[in-house]
């Protein structure tokens, strides 16, 4: 039995009149859990709540045990988590080499973050770009860079905002190699619009509609059902589907 | 970026040199007028470190650099004629400044304050010093035998003895176990000590505040410049390093302040005052913030700029037969110079902006960097060769450049 590593409860952001989130959701350890939904159902929000990046209105996040509703975002980082956020944030003036070596000196010091990070320039493959200014990259490249920087100081939990928007087909293979690759040592939660991607790794689909889980289940149970072709499709669709 | 910094640290070296030989090569007056801009540099130094380093534009480094001359020369005042040293009055004046530096830090990033109020809080703090160091000219501003002095300047007064003597902020003054007396560092016609001793610091800090910047502090500084909430989410709490950061850089303004007290063995509120706050701004964007030793190379040019106009161009002899016109413009040059210096330093920082937004040092240092196999052979014998020249030529009273 799968201990849970994220449990959130009844939590709400509210933006004026509209709310933004209200949602429940358990994820358990060592899943590799996709979170789908429309435009505005409330996942990139959602994602910096649990990233400390902001505060929720109500509710509760507890991670690995511990409540860290409206932590700072260094303290929820030092517990384990992660994140790769959707705008690509490296670090654009330093090289390829010094974001990674950046992200894993925290954990492992100054020589050991050099050896990690090198390690983990042959894992995402820019290992010839380790000099060149992240700025240089393409949008593909910064993309593989940003989740080399969420993994590469070992964390329990990844999140990955839209790991391959804007990717073409050969490199969305490559960052589905890269994710599994990830999922062998961490819990994994991708925010993703690509069904193709969605498909190529999914075990567990959670959607997301107007703030709250609208479905769960598997990607055979999601593509199956019809209210989430309506909210995807729009009303009627699901109709020429059919046929 | 690796290329630029060894360039960086030849050219250091390069400069370092011929510094050394200055006190020799010319008058005692040059030596020194370059102990204050090594002074100013060292002050713009401090300024680079925090904005290039972390992109904290620290409008008020003044502030800290103020403190601490007033610091130093308040207790040296009371402490040289009692203990014959100035050792307590170093560590007071530097302490005096970190103190400042992280009081104001620490409201400043633990209060969340967004950077760009940063340098709006410290030109605000350096301007309340300004008009605090300016309102205490009463009798009543004394600090022992020192007298804070208003506008005029912060002098000692003598307590005990009849007539009132004055005097002034000691020099740097050592006198350590086994030295028979102490040993002050003054500037003057007979010593270059001053001189060494400001050199010998300027080259110390600059060493260390290097290896500061290749230390882990300084490789998340630079991280939070680029994006400081990706830095965050790695685990670095940021406000620490932004705070110890700016600490430190108020230590080294502090230092500069001391040196700079000690040099001129005065201080008064000016140093507070946003003329000066603009100054360091300009010294650090004309020497470009991505070196430390941009602000030293602003603060030489814009020193050297404005002391040779200031010097030549308003004795500059207007030719008698010079026509109308000439004479007018001549003239005109002459006053706007003579009045206006800080005309002169908004006119070349404008220039320098709008044709090398990082400053006059990163593509020298380029330059350095491409062409290092022959570039330092033919850089270092002309720097020889001119210093040996002046030496000689200083000897034999006969300099012609």
């Amino acid at each position: 039995m799968p201990e849970p590593i994220l449990e959130v409860s009844g939590l709400t952001k509210q933006f004026g009149g509209l709310r933004a989130v209200h949602l429940d959701l358990t994820i358990d350890a060592g899943e590799l859990r996709c979170l789908i939904g429309p435009n505005g159902a409330g996942k990139s929000t959602f994602f910096r709540i649990l990233s400390g990046g902001m505060r929720p209105d109500a509710g509760t996040v507890r991670f690995r045990g511990r409540d860290i509703t409206g932590w700072d975002a260094f303290r929820v980082a030092r517990l384990g988590m992660s994140i790769k956020f959707q705008v690509p944030s490296v670090l654009e003036e330093l090289s390829v080499f010094e974001n990674l070596h950046v992200a894993a000196e925290f954990r492992f010091g100054n020589r050991g973050g050099r050896r990690r990070a090198a390690e983990m320039l042959e894992v995402i493959g820019l290992t010839e770009r380790a000099d060149h200014p992240a700025t240089w990259l393409s949008h593909g490249e910064k993309q593989w860079l940003e989740v080399g920087m969420a993994s590469v100081g070992e964390p329990t939990l990844v999140l990955l905002d839209e790991p391959t928007a804007g990717m073409t087909v050969e490199e969305v293979k490559k960052t589905v190699r890269l994710l599994r690759r990830l999922n062998e040592t961490a819990t994994v939660i991708v925010v993703e619009h690509d069904m193709n991607f969605i498909r190529m790794i999914a075990r567990r689909v959670t959607v997301m509609h107007q703030g709250e889980v609208f479905a769960e289940g598997s990607m055979e149970e999601i593509e199956r059902n019809e209210g989430v072709r309506d909210i995807y499709l729009g009303k009627g669709a699901h109709y020429a589907v059919r046929r | 970026m690796r290329r630029v910094s060894s360039a960086e640290l030849l050219s250091a070296l390069v400069l370092l040199l011929p510094l050394l030989a200055v006190p020799w090569a010319f008058k005692p007056y040059t030596a020194n007028v370059l102990a204050v801009y090594m002074i100013y540099g060292l002050l713009a130094m401090s300024l680079g470190l925090i904005w290039g380093g972390a992109g904290i534009m620290s409008f008020g480094q003044t502030a800290f650099f103020g403190i601490g001359a007033y610091a130093y020369g308040a207790i040296g005042l009371n402490l040289i004629n009692r203990t014959q040293q100035t050792h307590t009055a170093l560590l007071g004046g530097l302490a005096a400044a970190a103190l400042l530096a992280a009081i104001v830090g620490y409201f400043m990033f633990y209060g969340r304050i967004s950077d760009v109020y940063a340098s709006i809080i410290t030109m605000a703090l350096t301007l309340v010093l300004f008009a605090f160091a300016v309102s205490t000219g009463g009798d009543e501003w004394v600090i022992g035998v020192a007298r804070l002095g208003g506008f005029n300047g912060m002098f000692g007064q003598g307590e005990s003895s009849q007539n009132i003597a004055n005097f002034q902020i000691p020099p740097v003054t050592l006198w350590l176990p086994g030295m028979t007396e102490p040993f002050a560092f003054k500037i003057n016609r007979e010593s270059a000590a001053g001189y060494y001793l400001v050199l010998g610091v300027s080259v110390a800090v600059y060493v260390l505040t290097r290896a500061l910047v290749r230390s882990r502090l300084g490789r998340v500084a630079v991280a939070i410049r680029e994006n400081e909430p990706r830095v965050a989410s790695l685990g670095y709490d940021t406000r620490f390093y932004k705070f110890a950061l700016f600490t430190i850089a108020g230590a080294i303004a502090g230092l500069a302040g001391m040196l700079f007290a000690a040099w001129g063995r005065f201080v008064n509120p000016d140093r507070f005052g946003l003329a000066f706050a603009a100054s360091t701004v300009v010294y650090v964007q004309l020497g470009g913030r991505a070196s430390l030793l941009g602000g030293f190379v602003g603060a030489a040019i814009i020193g050297h700029l404005t002391s040779y106009l200031a010097e030549v161009v308003p004795f500059a002899t207007i030719p008698p037969d010079a026509g109308p016109w000439i004479t007018f413009l001549m003239e005109a040059g002459r006053r706007i110079v003579r009045e206006a210096p800080l005309l002169v330093q908004g006119a070349v920082l404008v220039g320098v902006v709008l044709v090398l937004k990082d400053g006059v040092t990163p593509p020298l240092f380029r330059v350095l960097a491409r062409h290092r196999r022959w570039g330092w052979w033919l850089l270092l014998p002309a720097v020889l060769v001119y210093f040996g020249h002046r030496v000689a030529c200083q000897q034999a009273n006969l300099c012609v450049f």
